[in-house]
C-alpha cells in the first residue's frame, strides 16, 4: 500500500506524483493514434476512449502484480 | 445456395479530399495541426494540435526549458532524444539553430558582446534578504573578456527595514550570454560608500532567443556544467520533460502520415468505394 501511495504522490513526502503524470500522456496517446487511424469523429472518440481504458487497465494490472511482488520484501 | 461473405464496413466515410499531400505533410510537420487546417479536417486539426503541442509544451515546463536541446559533438552525451522530439517541428526547431548556428563565442562564461542595462535579483553577503536593484554593466569595461565591473542601484530588506544599495559591481563574471536557463547569472563583489558591501550572487532574465533550446553542456566542474546543474535542481523532473517531449515528437509522425497518405483506416470503417484518397503525389 505505501507504495501505492507513493506512486500516486499520496504519501505526504511532497515527492512528484508520478502516478498521475501519466494520464495526460495516455490521453494524448489515444486520441491522436485513434485519429491516425480513423475519419469519422465520433469512431474516433469511441476508439480513444477504448484505448485509454485498454492501456489503463494494463498499466493498472502491472501496478497490481508489481505490488504483490514487493509485499515479501 | 451460396452465401455472400459479410462485409466488416460499418461506418462509410466521405470522400476525402487531401489537396496537396506533400504540402500538407510539410505544414503537419511545421505546426502540429496546420496540415489538417490546410486540408479543411478541423476536428483532426485541433485535435493533433491541442494533443501534441500541450503535451510538448507540458514537457518542456516540467523540465523547466532545459529538456529540448540539440548536442552531438561529445559522443558520450549525444542527445537521443532529440530525435523523437525534432518531429514536432517548429517548437523543437530552435535546439538546431542553437548547437549549429549561434557563435562558441557567446557560449563563453563571462563573455560581453554589448553593454547590459537589466533588473537584477540577488544575495549579498550580510544582508539577510533578497536585493533587487538594476545593473549597468558597460562592454568596454570588461577589457575584451572578463572580468567586468558595472554599477548596481537598488533595495534590499535588511532587519525589517528596506535599506538603499548604490555602488559598484567589480571582478564581474556572468554566466554565458547563451545558457539552457531563462536567468543568466552573475557574480561580483559589491563595494558602496558606507553601506553594506561583499560578495554578490544574483541574476537577470535571458531575452528567449538565449536560452530556449540552449545545449546543456557537460563539460568541466566549472559553472558552465548545466547538464549536472539541471539534474541536481531538476531530479526526476527531468526525464520526466524528455518522455513528454518525445511522445509529443512521435505522435506527431502519426499526424504527419495523416496528413500525407489520410487514414490508416481500421476495421469499422472504409472509404465509400471509388473513392481515391490519393497520397503523395
Amino acid at each position: 500500500m505505501g507504495a501505492m501511495m507513493w506512486i500516486l504522490g499520496l504519501d505526504g513526502t511532497g515527492g512528484l506524483a508520478r502516478g498521475w503524470y501519466a494520464i495526460p500522456l495516455i490521453l494524448a496517446i489515444s486520441l491522436v493514434y485513434s485519429a491516425s487511424r480513423h475519419e469519422n469523429t465520433s469512431l474516433i472518440l469511441v476508439r480513444a476512449a477504448r484505448l485509454v481504458l485498454t492501456i489503463g487497465g494494463f498499466m493498472l494490472a502491472i501496478l497490481v502484480i508489481l505490488l504483490i511482488l514487493s509485499r515479501g520484501g | 445456395m451460396s452465401q455472400q461473405p459479410a462485409t466488416p464496413v460499418r461506418a462509410e466515410v466521405a470522400p476525402l479530399n487531401l489537396r496537396n499531400p506533400l504540402l500538407a505533410g510539410i505544414l503537419a510537420f511545421l505546426v502540429p495541426g496546420l496540415g489538417h487546417l490546410y486540408q479543411r479536417r478541423l476536428f483532426k486539426a485541433g485535435l493533433y494540435a491541442a494533443c501534441i503541442l500541450t503535451t510538448f509544451f507540458t514537457g518542456l515546463r516540467i523540465g523547466h526549458g532545459q529538456v529540448v536541446y540539440f548536442q552531438w559533438s561529445a559522443p558520450e552525451s549525444r542527445t537521443f532524444a532529440y530525435l523523437c522530439q525534432f518531429w514536432v517541428g517548429l517548437p523543437a526547431l530552435p535546439a538546431l539553430a542553437q548547437a549549429k548556428l549561434r557563435s562558441n563565442q557567446v557560449f563563453d562564461e563571462g563573455y560581453l558582446t554589448k553593454s547590459l542595462d537589466v533588473d537584477c535579483l540577488g544575495r549579498l553577503d550580510g544582508v539577510d534578504g533578497v536585493v533587487r536593484g538594476r545593473l549597468t554593466v558597460d562592454a568596454d569595461s570588461s577589457g575584451g573578456g572578463r572580468p567586468a565591473y558595472g554599477k548596481f542601484r537598488g533595495t534590499a530588506v535588511q532587519g525589517g527595514a528596506e535599506v538603499r544599495l548604490e555602488g559598484t559591481l567589480t571582478n564581474c563574471t556572468f554566466d554565458p550570454q547563451v545558457g539552457p536557463n531563462p536567468r543568466r547569472g552573475v557574480l561580483g563583489y559589491f563595494e558602496s560608500g558606507g553601506g553594506p558591501q561583499g560578495r554578490f550572487e544574483g541574476s537577470f532574465s535571458r531575452p528567449i532567443w538565449d536560452w530556449y533550446g540552449a545545449p546543456l553542456f557537460d563539460v568541466d566542474a566549472s559553472r558552465a556544467n548545466s547538464l549536472d546543474r539541471a539534474h541536481r535542481e531538476l531530479g526526476s523532473r527531468f526525464e520526466l520533460g524528455v518522455v513528454y517531449t518525445m511522445i509529443a515528437g512521435l505522435l506527431n509522425l502519426l499526424a504527419i502520415f495523416d496528413a500525407v497518405y489520410g487514414p490508416a483506416y481500421g476495421d469499422e470503417e472504409q472509404p465509400i468505394q471509388g473513392n481515391n484518397s490519393g497520397g503523395p503525389a
